[in-house]
């Protein structure tokens, strides 16, 4: 499985890891992404799990991230 | 000054001509100094240093989201709470362009500002717009819409009390703005005649008022929702890709516009119409707003009992060079007269270098200890002490104590002690303003 991270603190709700990667992220009603299939925490880091066969949207999602809030580890 | 064609101002200017067209004005509105604050030390020093109004934004819908100094949306009530107290006015800002997912947010700060009693949202989504009109909020047009004519701003007089005019333009076609509404006795929803705000102070945008995608193309980071990367205060070479030689250009910060600074014919803004001077600069740090609040407001008050003086200028520039700025231009007041940065970051005089944590403070005496964590500090050195109640308190080092004896010199690891002007507490941090060159 792959570890995705995110800081949803800081996102500014462009809705690009959502159009990217919807399996992985939804818009809350604060406007902001939210990370889907959460594990866990680690300070301001809301972690994940993904599908290794996902990378490649994940990857898209994460530098597409114009705030750079998304980590994906392998 | 020369005057530009554009202007329609004449020369030499006169005071005593602005004083009278004031006089004249019915209902003539008073000017208002509004100061940005993207934080708690920079609210403080603003209301400290006499703004009539303070501006900021909440969470990601404002035009500077990605400032590392922002309010968050639970912020609000202390923030109202802190400007009525001290008898002024707060205007939120939600002026970033608003997607669909962004509207429940939009009109929960909304109805939330209303709760709190915002005297004004300043807006550009026309979604936002309507929203506040629904709650009764008053509406200030932000300058991301560009307004550049009297139809225009006649349009949005329906819903807006105030319109913040684009920045590209000249005092003499704000001047005829100015003029249609006062000869149509224009009006917002509160009544009173239509109000102009102006950028005085600040960062100016090679993008017309901000409306830049460069960010977006580049990196995702729309511009227009406050996360700008600022690529164009970067330093470009232009290369021949067939040879891949790189052409030398005199300004590699071909992108860069200096800043606005229009401290030095305030008293013609006041002439053209504009009774709101808005000072760029959420993302800055509390001295800058400390600095550039006070000397503005010396100027607007110099300007309203006739002693507004080029003397008085030259007295109130040091202080505003000290701070950040990528040197000073007329923006586009008459027309572009001013030039690029033509470097990297701040070109101010002077740098501030954290000292340490205010361990005490003795009220009676009004002695401050602080402890020295990080630079050394000596007789003489200009000092600011800074905090989230404090604001900015300045002055310069004299009678500097280590255990209670006199000394010139405070190595780190010592407790300094020296006599405040103000208040300060424990929750403030001590900086010295240093040269630049004499870090």
């Amino acid at each position: 499985m792959l570890k995705i991270k995110h800081r949803q603190k800081e996102c500014i709700g462009c809705d690009s890891c959502i159009e990217l990667a919807p399996d992985y992220f939804e818009m809350n009603n604060d406007g902001e992404a939210t990370l889907l299939h959460k594990i866990g925490k680690d300070g301001p880091w809301i972690q994940g799990e993904g599908f290794v066969s996902d990378i490649e949207a994940l990857d898209e999602a994460a530098a597409a991230c114009p705030v750079q809030i998304i980590v994906i580890d392998r | 000054m020369a005057d530009h064609p554009e202007c329609g101002l004449e020369a030499p200017f006169k005071l005593s001509y602005v004083l009278f067209h004031r006089n004249t004005m019915s209902e003539s509105p008073n000017l208002e100094l509004l100061a940005p604050a993207g934080c708690y030390p920079s609210l403080q020093a603003a209301l400290n240093n006499g703004a009539d109004a303070i501006y900021f934004g909440l969470a990601q819908l404002n035009m500077r989201a990605r400032a590392r100094r922002s309010f968050e949306g639970g912020d609000l009530p202390e923030i109202m709470e802190r400007i009525h107290a001290a008898g002024k006015k707060g205007y939120l800002t939600i002026n970033t362009i608003l997607y669909d997912h962004d509207l429940p947010l939009a009109t929960s700060l909304l109805v939330e500002a209303k709760r709190c009693n915002v005297d004004g949202v300043i807006v550009s989504d026309i979604a936002g717009m309507e929203a506040a009109f629904e709650l009764g909020l008053e509406i200030h047009i932000s300058t991301q819409l560009s307004i550049s004519n009297y139809p225009s701003l006649k349009f949005f007089a329906r819903w807006a009390d105030r319109v913040v005019l684009a920045r590209e333009l000249t005092l003499g076609a704000i001047k005829r703005i100015h003029k249609e509404i006062e000869a149509n006795d224009l009006r917002g929803p509160s009544g009173r005649p239509m109000e102009i705000e102006a950028f005085a102070h600040g960062a100016l945008c090679v993008a017309v008022s901000g409306r830049c995608d460069m960010s977006l193309y580049t990196s995702n980071a729309s511009a227009n929702r406050g996360a700008c990367e600022q690529n164009c205060r970067r330093e470009y070479t232009v290369t021949d890709t067939q040879t891949g030689k790189q052409l030398v250009v005199d300004n590699n910060y071909i992108m860069s516009p200096n800043d606005l600074c229009t401290i030095e014919f305030i008293d013609r803004m006041v002439d053209a119409g504009i009774t709101t001077f808005k000072l760029e600069g959420r993302a800055r740090a509390p001295e800058y707003v400390d600095a550039v609040v006070g000397a503005y407001r010396k100027a607007i008050d110099a300007v309203e009992d006739g002693s507004f003086t080029p003397e008085l200028v030259d007295t109130l520039m040091p202080g505003l060079n000290k701070v950040y700025n990528r040197g000073f231009s007329t923006g586009f007041y008459f027309g572009r007269e001013g030039g690029w940065s033509g470097a990297p970051g701040s070109k101010a005089t002077h740098r501030k270098v954290l000292v340490g944590p205010v361990r005490n403070y003795f009220a009676k005496a009004g002695v401050v200890v602080v402890q020295i964590t990080d630079s050394k500090v000596s007789s003489g050195d200009d000092y600011l002490l800074v905090g989230p109640t404090t604001g900015v308190v300045k002055g310069r080092l004299e009678d500097l104590r280590v255990e209670g004896e006199p000394t010139e010199l405070a190595k780190q690891g010592s407790m300094v002690s020296f006599a405040v002007p103000e208040r300060v507490r424990l929750s403030d941090r001590m900086f010295i303003m240093v040269p630049v060159g004499n870090a």
